[in-house]
């Protein structure tokens, strides 16, 4: 799209997408941290999640502020509008993988060191690398405006909330069998469900994308 | 502008093959039923003189809603409007082709009296312009000249149109006063009264508060949310934020063409074309 007549209105939405990439960039190390921390027990790691938690909440409280006051001050309209506006709502989406991702990282704290010999392990392993490419392939696909992986982006949730219906089956399985493990099964199930509200954020981005660039809204949860 | 910037992108109709929220916002105005259709215009030109002001317009104005003309300076936009109540007839070498039909009646018929059309579509213009006369006079003196009303009658009919003007609370007391005296946005809320006192079924608004205060233009944007409920309006702007806030259909027109009308909802959410949308962010000179 061409530029602005403004070169200043330029700059500040400029500002406001390079401030969305940062987050962006910091919610993907976040979780990777997190996983790691989770997997590994590494309670050093864990507190570097928490730590930099603090500086994804700061800096969406920024964009938020800087996004509402360009729709002050500029009054945007259509594409622009819809980029605003997008932006907020993202904003909220990517704080909220920082939240996630935070909330694994104290799990690793308050349980055993996590035995890779569980029955949930592998698909609690997929689970987490197809939630890992559902966040890079939406912060993608925003930065490319490219609805077509969106869309593909959105579909392969699907594929998410299977694996974290079976990764609850599987913990609540175990629950049964060994009591004495209550608490680190109890604390999977935690870690899938934040697993898959990450994978739902970076649908509602993706779902942000075809709202930018078409001006339309699909439904959640369209498959 | 280049070529690919001017092609209608009309996404509204790319296949995105999943399920869209659908709008349920204003009617496209070219889907209306004939009977919501105020100004019927098909296939207009207008030259003044060699030069083509206004190519090719059709678009159906709906009956009881604001419809906003925009578009930057010298795209036909107070042209177009001035069509409505024949206006260009007073300017000497202008050239119509093409209809316009208000409530089916084409109005370049012959038989058409001009003054009489002029009375049912009665226009404001950007600077208020009162008589030099009375607030009561100034309203009064259009149906001086139309109807032959009793004193009690006409007294009525100005008190009636000054509240349609929202201007009867401050000019109650003060109806023998010069309207000379009056500040810009009331003049300008007095001249819509002398308009609307002759009930005419359409008022043209050119740029009605471009020359008005902030407060003054908020009162004139109240008072058109109020008269849409008794009269078709159509008001050209400059402001684009005011054609959002005041217009239900919208119309962007650039060197004489229509871009394109939608609902004022589509025009500045999502408009169908490039040349719309480069106008209205700001992309465009």
């Amino acid at each position: 799209m061409s530029r602005h007549i403004s070169g200043e209105y330029d700059k500040e939405l400029d500002s406001l997408q390079s401030t969305f990439t940062m987050l962006g960039g910091l919610a993907e190390q976040q979780l990777d941290k997190a996983m790691r921390a989770f997997l590994t027990n590494d309670s050093n790691l864990a507190a570097e999640v928490r730590a930099t938690e603090l500086q994804i909440n700061r800096h969406a409280v920024e964009l938020d502020r800087n996004a509402t006051f360009v729709i002050a001050r500029r009054q945007p309209a259509a594409a622009d509008l819809r980029l605003v506006v997008g932006l907020l709502k993202n904003s909220t989406d990517i704080e909220r993988v920082g939240d996630e991702a935070e909330r694994i990282a104290k799990l690793s704290d308050q349980v055993s060191p996590y035995d890779s010999s569980r029955s949930y392990h592998s698909d609690l392993t997929e689970m987490h690398a197809k939630s890992s490419v559902a966040l890079r392939n939406s912060l993608d696909v925003y930065a490319r405006l490219d609805v077509e992986n969106a869309l593909k982006t959105i579909a392969a949730d699907r594929e998410i909330d299977e694996l974290y219906d079976t990764v609850v089956k599987l913990a609540i399985d175990e629950m049964s069998k060994n009591h004495s493990t209550l608490t680190d099964d109890l604390s999977i199930i935690w870690v899938a469900r934040s697993l898959e509200r990450i994978s739902d954020h970076a649908k509602n981005i993706c779902e942000n994308v075809v709202y930018l660039v078409h001006g339309q809204t699909i439904i959640h949860n369209v498959q | 502008m280049n070529q690919n910037d001017q092609e209608s992108r009309d996404l509204r109709r790319v296949n995105l093959d999943t399920t869209l929220v659908e709008s349920s916002e204003t009617l496209d105005p070219n889907e209306l039923p004939d009977e919501e259709i105020c100004l019927n215009v098909s296939s207009l030109s207008l030259h003044y003189g060699e030069a083509l002001a206004l190519k090719d317009i059709s678009m159906k104005i709906p009956r009881q809603r604001v419809t906003a003309l925009i578009g930057p300076s010298g795209c036909g936009k107070s042209t177009l409007i001035r069509c409505f109540n024949r206006m260009n007839d007073l300017i000497d070498g202008v050239r119509i082709h093409g209809r316009i039909e208000l409530d089916g009646t084409e109005i370049h018929d012959r038989n058409v009296d001009v003054a009489q059309l002029r009375r049912q579509v009665g226009m404001v213009f950007q600077r208020p312009n009162p008589f030099p006369k009375s607030v009561y006079e100034n309203v009064a003196y259009g149906l001086r000249l139309t109807e032959n009303l009793p004193k009690s009658e006409l007294d009525d009919r100005v008190e009636w149109a000054l509240k349609s003007a929202a201007l009867w609370e401050e000019m109650e007391g003060r109806l023998k006063e010069s309207a000379l005296g009056l500040s810009g946005g009331q003049q300008q809320r007095l001249v819509i009264a002398r308009a609307v006192a002759v009930k005419p079924s359409v008022l043209l608004l050119d740029e009605p508060a471009s020359a008005l205060d902030p407060l003054s233009t908020l009162k004139i944007e109240e008072l058109i949310a109020q008269l849409k409920s008794d009269y078709t309006i159509v008001i050209v702007t400059h402001n684009m934020q005011q054609a959002a806030r005041v217009s239900d259909y919208t119309s962007f027109l650039y060197l004489g063409e229509l871009i394109e009308f939608d609902s004022t909802a589509n025009i500045f959410l999502n408009p169908s074309k490039q040349q719309t949308e480069d106008y209205i962010t700001g992309r465009y000179g």
